[in-house]
């Protein structure tokens, strides 16, 4: 039996084609890294995902959600209203009802329909919108996005 | 000076002639010397050499210390009776200012106690760099402050939505969603700060379990080391004067500090008492109150934004602006390292000096700005109104 050296070379013939193998300390070494590795891993992870908040149940394409009485908003006026969990903005323009995310784009404030002027308007930082939701002036870096309105006898619906 | 371990166990030693309460103390307090070194531990903290000559802002650290202690002692109390759930979050707050004994008292010593506490440690901040305090060896001392300032401000952040009424629910809506305009990681952080995509009950919950175990725990942690290193390097003395004769910290440098922490107890009852905090009403997601606004110590960033473009090139405004703020935090963090001269007396260091200076007098007056924008003031019979960058943009008689 030729002699093994600490390293796992083969010492007596010196034959360099005998694959080296792992010293039983370095094996040890990687075993036990690896365990608290796998450990601390096995509790870091599940907590991390813990942390992110689960996906709300989202409403079925087509599903829609009654918002308001057929007669509620009358013409020139304005209602906000929240739909899963998040405001909208319902406009009679006299011509069509519209139905427009309420959160301003700048830094998130419920805008509110301004029958003065015929705009919507973002009491923060003073940001204005068209009934389209399109941007008149102020800071808000993009238009208010719009929603499916559908107006039926018994009433509003939105989605 | 006497040695560690000297004057105190000889004090606890028994003599002849001892009433019978006083060797019953001076037996418990030699148990606890031979268990755990209690008593040479108290003498080491109380036999800490100071400056004798330390100023009166020397004490601002006692200040905050004492501020803290008020925030912890209030905050469990007011624990006892809040819930931290959307339904029930503002009548048992109202139920506390209303309902409980002392209720309102506790509430406003917590909420005064607040914005006494960051204006302390502003001050305290201020004094260390006013006296080059953060020099070697304090380096690392004046980064653990930086970031107990972080996290005084996040305790100010969490703590201002628990309440749920209008003006808590919309600055906490403004203030989560300025985040979001960092490309990438910022609607990964704003979900992870609001539980979701708007604030709701997760975020009650999100706030509350920030505010009371979480921050506390790191506060905790880190205070605890600030004093340590603190005590290991001893408190620094006056600029040009290192050699100054040095006194034991009890009772000289203690009685300072009692004089300064009454003084902050008076201010805080006179504040309790006269402006109390109102609770407005409760929150509606769907109305935002005209005119919402941050407190006053995340003014200065608020109105900082305003003053940016909505498109500098491929970058938004708003991400330049949060990043401007963050390297205005990110450069008061460094200034030990930027401040690499041996004097510490202010005409030696002129250019960080005038770095703090012009920092300062940046952050004071985004912060007035902050505040008089769109609004209008009543004076002499003349109505000033203000825009929304803060400028003037009119006056009209009443």
């Amino acid at each position: 039996m030729a002699d093994q050296q600490d390293d796992g070379k083969d010492s007596t013939t010196g034959d360099q084609r005998t694959p080296r193998r792992l010293p039983r300390r370095d094996f040890l070494d990687l075993a036990v890294s690896g365990t608290v590795a796998a450990t601390a891993a096995g509790i870091v992870i599940p907590s991390a995902v813990f942390v992110w908040p689960p996906e709300q149940a989202e409403r079925r394409a087509g599903q829609r959600v009654k918002v308001a009485e057929p007669d509620e908003i009358k013409a020139g006026t304005g209602k906000a209203v929240m739909v899963d969990g998040k405001p909208v903005l319902l406009v009679n323009t006299g011509e069509k009802i519209v139905a427009l995310k309420a959160a301003c784009p700048h830094l998130g404030c419920v805008v509110k329909w301004n029958p003065s002027a015929n705009n919507i308007l973002c009491p923060c930082h003073g940001a204005a919108f068209d009934p389209r939701g399109n941007v008149l002036f102020g800071p808000s870096p993009a238009p208010l996005g719009s929603l499916d309105v559908t107006v039926t006898s018994d009433g509003i619906y939105v989605g | 000076m006497a040695s560690i371990s000297g004057d105190y166990i000889e004090a606890i030693a028994k003599r002849e002639g001892d009433p019978v309460h006083l060797r019953a103390a001076k037996s418990l307090l030699r148990w606890l010397e031979d268990r755990v070194r209690l008593v040479s531990l108290c003498e080491f903290l109380a036999k800490k050499p100071v400056p004798h000559d330390l100023t009166w802002a020397y004490t601002l650290g006692s200040v905050c210390l004492f501020l803290l202690i008020n925030q912890l002692c209030t905050g469990v109390l007011l624990a006892l009776y809040y819930r931290p759930a959307i339904s029930e979050a503002y009548e048992s707050v109202r139920f506390i200012e209303e309902g409980v004994t002392f209720g309102w008292l506790i509430r406003q010593l917590h909420a005064w106690g607040a914005n006494l506490m960051i204006l302390a440690l502003c001050l305290h901040m201020g004094r260390v760099f006013w006296y080059g305090s953060y020099k070697k060896p304090r380096e690392v001392n004046w980064l653990l402050g930086v970031a107990l300032l972080g996290v005084t401000l996040t305790f100010g952040f969490t703590g201002y939505l628990l309440p749920w009424d209008q003006v808590a629910y919309w600055a906490s809506k403004v203030g989560t969603e300025i985040p979001g305009s960092m490309p990438g990681a910022g609607p990964v952080i704003v979900t992870l700060m609001r539980g979701g995509p708007e604030i709701s009950a997760a975020t009650i919950g999100r706030f509350y379990t920030l505010h009371t175990l979480v921050l506390p725990a790191i506060l905790l942690g880190l205070v605890f080391l600030h004093l340590a290193i603190m005590r290991f390097h001893g408190i620094s003395s006056l600029p040009g004067k290192e050699d100054s004769r040095k006194v034991p910290f009890f009772p000289d440098h203690v009685l300072k500090d009692m004089i300064s922490v009454y003084v902050t107890l008076a201010v805080l009852y006179a504040l309790v008492v006269l402006s109390p905090w109102k609770l407005h009403e409760q929150a509606d997601p769907l109305v935002t109150p005209d005119g919402v606004k941050p407190e006053w110590y995340f003014l200065w960033t608020y109105q900082l934004l305003k003053y940016f473009p909505q498109q500098i090139g491929p970058i938004s405004g708003k991400l330049l602006g949060i990043l401007t703020s963050g390297a205005i935090f990110g450069i008061v963090a460094i200034f030990p390292f930027l401040d690499r001269g041996e004097g510490r007396r202010l005409r030696d260091r002129r250019v960080i000096a005038a770095l703090g200076a012009f920092i300062l007098v940046a952050v004071l007056a985004l912060t007035v700005l902050g505040y008089i924008s769109e609004r209008e003031f009543h004076l002499f019979g003349s109505v000033y109104h203000f825009d929304i960058l803060g400028f003037p943009e009119g006056v009209s008689s009443h």
